[in-house]
């Protein structure tokens, strides 16, 4: 690697690379920016439970070595340059949140530590996944020619996980979620979750979006239906819950309020998933 | 985790140019981004380990008195020396004449997390200077 550095073939791997770590900046900027100029989000930073901070950063790292395999910055090779890519945008993510959060005047001298710490981490997050995403969304290089395989079962309900976590973050932790979980009734809880996962199928497999699938001939309908809208919605469901949990939403609340406010989260969650072709 | 790719193959050939590795740049941003994720975990965990369960304890004092051409502005900062956050902290004021209270004021702090301070301002119509001045935290609820 040393004898690398001097080749004129690094210094425009260096070139791209810094141009790559632009992108990232702008895409965790466009994609936190809602995040840092919400509210909740600054006070969650410090008064939500350290350790489900904690707990939502380490995982937030394997997620997007995860979603770096399927886009990321750059085409990767091997598992070792997937990491490095999840570490630079959590880097690229922070510093847009710090140099943002002061800019705003949400960074202010008399914070403790642990506010001003839990205010970055907080929008870190978010903003790592568009880091990792502008490659995908805003990258110069066309889609074809870095088109990776198709991805396994298991990849496409990663990323339909994923696509989960990218839509219902920008709105779990708002107090809207909750309120709108107490003004449904339960037949609109119900109603609700029915029409999540009618949207989902539809979006995958029946309008034919860039990037969706087209249904294959031989698998029947209901297979689809079953293995991967049903599966992909209990994940939808799986991260509302852990979204809510995370920012302490659910602390208190009887079952049925929480299950009515994941599925509430769930409908834009179902909407992420279904997308998550398109979006990631 | 840098273990995983050890059965692959080792360099990438210059015959796959789509596949980029790794620069030494990239590595030492790497590193910096990896540093400071384990750091911000570490310090959470120890904070909520360190830190026991305490309620808020709320000190208050008063910064300045000036007049205004809305009133007499009694500036006070409040501090948090607990271990929870507390919202929507009631701060209230009174001025009070030989014993007899001639004056109330209230504001309300929308949060003060633990170990942090704010400011705030209560406004009454009369000099504070030529009555007595108390200040006090009336109450707080949990975020």
């Amino acid at each position: 690697m040393s004898t690398a550095i001097a080749s004129p073939r690094a210094f425009k791997a260096d070139a791209a690379f810094l141009r790559g770590l632009g992108r990232a900046f702008a895409g965790a900027l466009i994609f936190a920016l809602p995040m840092l100029m919400t509210m909740e989000m600054w006070q969650l930073g410090f008064y939500m439970d350290p350790l489900r901070l904690a707990l939502l950063l380490a995982l937030t790292v394997p997620t997007l070595v995860g979603l770096s395999r399927f886009g990321g910055l750059r085409p990767t090779a091997r598992l070792r340059d997937d990491v490095a890519d999840a570490l630079v945008v959590l880097l690229v993510a922070a510093l847009a949140a710090a140099v943002t959060l002061y800019i705003f005047g949400i960074l202010t001298p008399g914070m403790s530590a642990r506010e001003i710490i839990g205010k970055i981490v907080l929008q870190t997050v978010p903003g790592s996944f568009g880091a990792m995403l502008a490659r995908s969304q805003l990258g110069g290089e066309p889609e074809g020619e870095r088109e990776k395989d198709p991805p396994t079962y298991w990849g496409e309900l990663f990323l339909m996980g994923a696509g989960a976590l990218f839509l219902s973050f920008n709105m779990a932790p708002t107090e809207e979620m909750v309120l709108i979980a107490y003004k449904m009734s339960a037949w609109q809880s119900a109603a609700l979750a029915l029409v999540s996962l009618g949207l989902m199928h539809a979006f995958v497999y029946t309008l034919n979006f860039r990037g969706g699938s087209a249904r294959p001939d031989h698998i029947p309908a209901w297979s689809l239906f079953a293995r991967f809208t049903l599966v992909g919605y209990a994940i939808v469901l799986g991260v509302s819950l852990f979204s809510l949990w995370v920012f302490g939403r659910t602390d208190g609340d009887s079952l049925k309020e929480i299950l009515s406010a994941s599925i509430v989260l769930g409908f834009p969650g179902a909407i992420g998933a279904a997308s998550a072709r398109l979006l990631l | 985790m840098s273990r995983s790719d050890a059965g692959e193959p080792q360099e990438t050939s210059p015959s796959q140019p789509a596949l980029e590795s790794t620069s030494p740049l990239e590595w030492v941003i790497a590193a910096i981004g990896g540093l400071l994720v384990v750091a911000a975990i570490a310090y959470m965990v120890v904070f909520a380990i360190a830190e026991p369960e305490r309620p808020p304890a709320v000190t208050l004092s008063v910064t300045s008195v000036t007049t205004t051409p809305g009133g007499y502005l009694v500036s006070f900062r409040v501090a948090n020396a607990g271990g929870a956050t507390a919202a929507a902290l009631q701060v209230s004021g009174e001025l009070r004449e030989g014993g007899a209270v001639v004056e109330t004021s209230a504001v309300t702090i929308d949060y003060l997390p633990q170990q942090s301070e704010r400011e705030g301002g209560l406004v009454f119509t009369r000099d504070p200077e030529d009555l007595t001045l108390s200040l006090r935290v009336e109450g707080y609820s949990e975020p």
